[in-house]
């Protein structure tokens, strides 16, 4: 009975046996959960940040606490830290649980998975030795061979402590290279201050620089350099700098109004337009008072000289006055057309034409006359285009002369003169010396016939005319030529007629 | 020589309970700095030339350890001699004489620990946890000396 018994007991236990066996060999993999690894703290100014990774196979929903300890503390008990427990995430932030900074801190990393409580490895971690330092803030300015480095210590996340705080001196190196790393200047040194600067000379002029600081301690060599900053060593051309030009600027006005000013000063320049001298100025009065022409009566007087003709003339010596109707057709009227003004200093040359001034019956006379003496005339009229140039100086002014064309003749005035009103002259002398023209008949006839080979032009008149009242109506005598052409006689030339 | 702590080794942490915050040991005198560090650096030489046999370092990083420090002592000591010779520095001052009173019973404290735990793994582990801070209290010594 017995036997039958443990037949089926030891059955059983073996049923069992490998019912475990089996379920302990099919769930190998799904079973070993490993805790979490490789813990990492990443520090960067006292800011601590740990992370880790979760177990391999671990995919069932893990929950993680950050343990950690203060050994130099004397504590022995693991603290939990507040914000990182019972997380999903894989880092925790342990600045604030890390508030010694000499002291040595460990920490370990508890992963929950359902029941299963896995312990990481412990990490170590001295922040004071092992945090990262840096990077500074860097500030460069260029001047033409060096390079002013400003640097800034970055804040840390320790309450109420700097790094000078906690480190009291840094060591900072500035490496400075050239754009193509060519050449590599470390300048170290030491620094108790939060903010500080450093100038680099020697360098290259307008070369392209770059500069990167990097601080350290004496017991904590971990240090984060700042980033490459480049530069170009030129002076400084900012926009309110350009001072220099400016001076340049005011120097070279300032040289050019002293030169002005010595130019002044020598006389060379005049402001002010020189002063009429005093002596002068009366004499200025007096050209306008000279110059001023009276208002006198002034008449075109032409004096016309005509070629008489011995049968044709006839006179009367004795007979001062003039009559316009006495001797109407057989007088020709003398009109002095003008004179030379160039020649005044040689001679006194009185070009006249003649015209006949005939009453109208005869007036075919008069033509006869003028074209009879035209040939005659040619010769004064060669004479009278000499004299071109005539101005009239004793007559009317605005008037003008028109002597080359006989048929001018007949558009000049006719009117008698008064002999007794007529003087002869040199309009250089006064006028006080004149003659009266009936006087002096005699003296111009002998003066004919001394002359009668000499030119035209070089006579000259010793007596003055004067035409002191011209009465434009009564023109009774002729005058006489100075001068004439070497065919004319004495006989021929003219005479004096009343 | 810096590691991981055993994790087994924290249960003993609590025992070891240094006499004071060493990284607070002020001193008055620059003077007396220089007696000051060359009092630590002799101490931590002798501590660390005892029986290391448990620890988990190997000799290489123990030997460069020890021949660093017994250089700095030497140089040291050559400048506090002369020191003294000027008569800079009176030993009989108070304070010069609290000071080296408190760095030994410190280091005092620590030869006790590493004895009653027989220089197992775990107390040079703490006491190399401690060390270091020695180093920061040497450094700020240091920098009154330059001062």
């Amino acid at each position: 009975m017995m036997a039958v018994l443990i037949g089926p007991l030891r059955f059983c236990q073996l049923v069992y046996l490998s019912t475990l066996t089996t379920t302990l060999f099919s769930l190998p993999e799904a079973s070993v959960i490993n805790p979490p690894q490789k813990l990492t703290m990443n520090s960067q100014n006292f800011q601590h940040n740990l992370s880790w990774e979760p177990g391999s196979n671990t995919t069932m929903p893990t929950y993680y606490d950050v343990m950690y300890i203060g050994l130099s503390g004397s504590e022995n008990k693991w603290k939990i830290a507040k914000e990182c427990s019972n997380t999903t995430r894989l880092s925790c932030n342990l600045t604030k649980e890390y508030e010694e900074c000499t002291y040595t801190y460990i920490a370990m990393v508890q992963s929950i998975t359902g029941h299963r409580v896995l312990n990481s490895s412990i990490l170590e971690f001295s922040p004071y030795r092992s945090t990262n330092l840096g990077p500074p803030a860097v500030n460069l300015t260029a001047c033409p061979t060096c390079i002013n480095v400003t640097v800034k210590l970055p804040a840390t996340y320790l309450k109420g402590s700097s790094l000078i705080d906690i480190y009291q001196k840094l060591d900072y190196t500035i490496t400075v290279e050239s754009f193509d790393r060519k050449e590599k200047i470390p300048i170290k040194n030491e620094t108790s201050e939060e903010s500080f600067s450093c100038v680099v000379g020697s360098l290259h002029s307008n070369t392209n620089y770059c500069v990167s600081v990097a601080v350290a301690a004496s017991l904590n060599h971990h240090s984060i350099p700042s980033a490459l900053q480049c530069i170009i060593t030129r002076s400084n051309t900012q926009p309110g700098y350009s001072i220099i030009p400016i001076i340049n600027g005011g120097l070279v006005s300032l040289v050019i109004g002293i030169f002005l000013l010595g130019l002044y000063k020598g006389g060379f320049i005049c402001l002010k337009s020189n002063p009429w001298p005093k002596a002068l100025e009366t004499t200025n009065k007096l050209h306008c008072s000279v110059h001023e022409p009276d208002p006198e009566n002034v008449c075109s007087v032409q004096i016309i000289y005509k070629e008489m003709e011995k049968k044709e003339w006839g006179y009367s010596s004795d007979d001062d006055s003039v009559s316009d109707g006495e001797n109407s057709g057989d007088y020709t009227r003398r009109v002095i057309l003008g004179r030379d003004p160039s020649s005044h200093a040689k001679s006194n040359t009185f070009v006249h034409q003649t015209i006949d001034c005939t009453s109208a019956e005869s007036s075919s006379q008069a033509t006869e006359l003028l074209s009879s003496d035209a040939e005659n005339s040619e010769e004064h009229q060669s004479v009278i285009r000499e004299n071109e140039s005539i101005s009239r100086v004793f007559f009317h002014p605005s008037s003008e002369v028109n002597s080359s064309s006989t048929s001018e003749l007949s558009n000049s005035a006719c009117f008698n003169i008064n002999l007794n009103t007529v003087m002869l002259g040199d309009p250089d002398k006064t006028w006080d010396d004149s003659a009266t023209l009936i006087s002096h008949q005699k003296d111009a006839v002998d003066l004919q016939d001394s002359s009668a080979s000499d030119a035209l032009e070089s006579k000259n008149f010793t007596n003055t005319v004067d035409v002191k009242k011209p009465d434009c109506h009564n023109i009774s005598h002729e005058w006489q030529k100075p001068s004439v052409s070497d065919e004319s006689d004495a006989s021929d030339s003219e005479y004096i007629r009343r | 020589m810096s590691g991981n702590f055993p994790s087994q080794c924290i249960n003993e942490r609590a025992a070891f309970k240094p006499t004071q915050n060493v990284v607070e040991l002020s001193v008055s005198q620059k003077e007396n700095a220089k007696v000051a560090i060359q009092e630590i650096l002799q101490e931590i030489f002798n501590i660390f030339s005892k029986n290391l046999t448990q620890s988990a370092w190997d000799g290489t990083s123990i030997v460069r350890f020890q021949s660093g420090l017994y250089q700095q002592i030497q140089r040291l000591e050559a400048c506090l001699r002369t020191q003294m010779e000027k008569e800079l520095t009176n030993p009989e001052s108070e304070d010069l004489q609290l000071t080296t009173q408190r760095v030994k019973k410190y280091f005092q404290g620590i030869d006790a620990f590493l004895k009653e735990n027989q220089y197992s793994l775990c107390a040079w582990e703490i006491v190399r946890v401690e060390i270091p801070r020695c180093f920061v209290l040497i450094d700020k010594l240091t920098r009154r000396l330059s001062n």
